[in-house]
């Protein structure tokens, strides 16, 4: 994988002029987007996805990633000087941000919050290079049994990691896998609800459905609610990596961990930049010897949490690139785009496309790399970003999913299809459904049917085959452990409440 | 709007009996039942018992079938209609109009709508029109409505 013919023949694409220039201005898309309190990251994907839909592989992957890196970042900026999360992969560690804020040391926090999330973007990228080509040399041996126990996993994680209802998560994500039915079905070819409409045939488009539930979706949330406008601030961000290093030194433990623990959040599959977020903030705090300062202005809950979250994103692409498995939305979105560009994601894309993938990870570290300079400057920028009109920004942002929309198979009923998946997402995430899990049933549905499906042929219609094979019996397992895991959870806490009963 | 846990519930067994109903009479593979009716039936068989859990929590809960969020207002609901309607209004007339000036009318129309002042929603929905046509229409050739007029 990392051979030198490989590299050799990476580095030119990824060094050519018009890669570069995606590169910048999808940095600066990425942090203006991630900025934007109530745009987030997902949708600036979506958004992204008709513009790079029509450039090659390598500079359409590479706007992708070097948005992305940059969107989590600036999230942190709004965090810190007004209070409202730029991105929900900030939420967590915003009572801190801005208690120090307060204090009058924003551009100290916003110095440290830059630097660790490119240290933790680079702890996400080195496991994402030692780790996929290891999987995928695992991977090779799956078949079509195996897959359907990976999809199962899959499909079973994005509903146990969603906050709230579980029973909530599991209705998305059956409505997710229900619309993955419609068109012509995988066996036999049968038009399934398609009610006689030809343009249903290969079911909903599938960027026009992302580009509805991630777009059109937070406008209808965002002109619904009360005018919120931005009261003008000042805050002083001279000398924004001054008095950096020490924190840094001295949590330097939080910061590796954080960024391990993030990046194998990022790795589950339905569990994103936000969850990771939220985990390693509850870990900081366990293992802190001030707990009671966490929420209050502590700068290791930000350290923890800052740097998890960009992790997080590089992590999300091991199961998208090894399994075709998305580990967040991002890389839902980003599975769909390669199915477009005929670049099917598994293993074989390491032995046939190398090039694909050290592009990946050459965007990664660049991105990483520029994030610095770039995060300095949205930084300085950040007053006047925050003061853009919202009411000027959402109907052009509308306007964009509308053409989005249509530019990929230049159809006016994909229009519709957006505006109506728009407003369904907006009605679930409303009643307390989550989106994510049925963007997962969209995403791997297809495959689910389809390794069920071609398994139940090749063995006969005989269900056993699927615990015939040793690798298929451990997948197996897993998934049945999986979905065991709320039991055992709750039996834990019954004991410990018990036993502090008892005591 | 927030609706009661019971009256999602009942909507998804609903739908759930519906799917049912309706693959019944998709062709199977040569006399079992496994064929393009299968994944639907169990999918609609699971959406069914999550709407039972849904519909028993709902019953629990004791709140009304439907609810008013507190960050909704009158006003709001109008602007969603809007937003929605505008989206309505450019598939049906950007063929006819054509994309300059439907697109200019829906950003236009949106802003005012939001409070924008006039002058400067006249001049942002102008120019994000262009650049929205010079990206899409000159860069990346996808065939925009020509209708009345465009360059």
């Amino acid at each position: 994988m990392l051979t030198f013919e490989n590299i050799s023949r990476a580095l030119p694409l990824l060094l050519d002029p018009y890669v570069l220039l995606v590169v910048a201005l999808s940095s600066v898309y990425g942090l203006f987007v991630g900025a934007m309190p109530g745009l987030t990251a997902s949708m600036a994907t979506a958004l992204l996805v008709p513009v790079t839909f029509f450039m090659p592989p390598v500079p359409a992957l590479a706007a992708m990633v070097s948005m992305e890196a940059m969107a989590i970042f600036a999230g942190d900026i709004p965090a810190t000087l007004i209070h409202i999360p730029g991105t929900p992969s900030s939420a967590a560690y915003i009572e801190d941000s801005y208690a120090l804020t307060r204090q009058g040391k924003a551009s100290y926090v916003l110095g440290v919050q830059l630097m660790v999330s490119v240290l933790g973007g680079f702890i996400g990228t080195v496991i994402l290079v030692l780790l996929a080509p290891a999987l995928a040399e695992v991977a090779l041996r799956f078949s079509t049994y195996e897959y359907f126990w990976l999809a199962c996993f899959g499909l079973s994680c994005s509903v146990m990691v969603s906050s709230g209802s579980t029973s909530k998560a599991l209705l998305s994500l059956l409505i997710g896998l229900m619309l993955n039915c419609v068109g012509l079905d995988v066996a036999m070819g049968y038009p399934r609800f398609t009610f006689g409409s030809s343009q249903l045939f290969d079911g909903f488009s599938f960027i026009p459905v992302m580009i509805g539930m991630f777009g059109a979706a937070e406008i209808f949330r965002n002109v619904l609610l009360k005018e919120t406008n931005v009261a003008p601030f000042t805050v002083q961000t001279d000398n924004v990596f001054k008095g950096v290093s020490a924190p840094l030194k001295k949590n330097w433990r939080t910061l590796l961990r954080s960024g391990v623990i993030g990046t194998g959040v990022g790795v589950l599959p339905g569990a994103g930049a936000d969850i990771a977020a939220w985990v390693t903030y509850g870990l900081a705090k366990r293992f802190s010897k001030n707990p009671e300062k966490f929420g209050k202005g502590e700068v290791e809950g930000l350290v923890a949490a800052s740097s998890a979250n960009n992790a997080a994103l590089a992590g999300a692409w091991v199961p998208a690139l090894v399994f075709g498995i998305p580990g967040d939305s991002i890389t839902a979105i980003i599975i769909g785009v390669l199915y477009m560009k005929n670049l099917q994601p598994g293993p074989s894309i390491f032995e046939r496309s190398p090039e694909i993938i050290l592009a990946v990870y050459g965007t990664f570290i660049l991105a990483n790399l520029l994030l610095i300079p770039f995060g300095w400057t949205a930084i300085k920028l950040a007053s006047k970003v925050l003061r853009v009109p919202r009411n000027l920004l959402y109907p052009v942002i509308l306007m964009f999913c509308v053409v989005g929309a249509f530019a990929i198979n230049n159809s006016l009923f994909d229009v519709g299809v957006m505006l109506v998946f728009g407003v369904v997402a907006y009605v679930m995430e409303s009643n307390g459904i989550p989106v994510a899990p049925a963007i997962l049933g969209l995403v791997l549905g297809n495959l689910l049917e389809k390794s069920f499906m071609t398994s139940m042929m090749k063995s006969q219609w005989d269900i056993t085959a699927f615990f015939d094979r040793p690798i298929s019996v451990a997948l197996g397992a897993i998934v049945v452990l999986t979905w065991m895991s709320p039991l055992f959870v709750s039996l834990i806490r019954r004991r410990k409440k018990a036993g502090i009963d008892n005591a | 709007m927030r609706f009661n846990d019971a009256v999602i519930g009942a909507a998804v067994v609903v739908f759930g009996l519906a799917v049912i109903f309706h693959v019944r009479t998709y062709p199977d593979m040569g006399g079992r039942m496994m064929g393009p009716a299968l994944f639907p039936t169990v999918l609609a068989l699971l959406m069914i018992v999550a709407g039972l859990v849904q519909i028993r929590a709902g019953i629990k809960s004791k709140e009304p079938p439907v609810r008013r969020l507190p960050e909704f207002t009158l006003s709001g609901a109008v602007k969603f209609l809007l937003a929605a309607g505008c989206v309505v209004f450019y598939i049906y007339a950007s063929d006819y109009l054509g994309f300059l000036i439907t697109s200019f009318a829906v950003m236009f129309v949106l802003m005012l709508a939001l409070r924008a002042r006039p002058l400067l929603a006249v001049l942002v929905a102008a120019g994000a029109t262009v650049c929205v046509y010079l990206v899409f229409n000159k860069m990346l050739l996808v065939p925009l409505p020509i209708g009345l007029f465009s360059f």
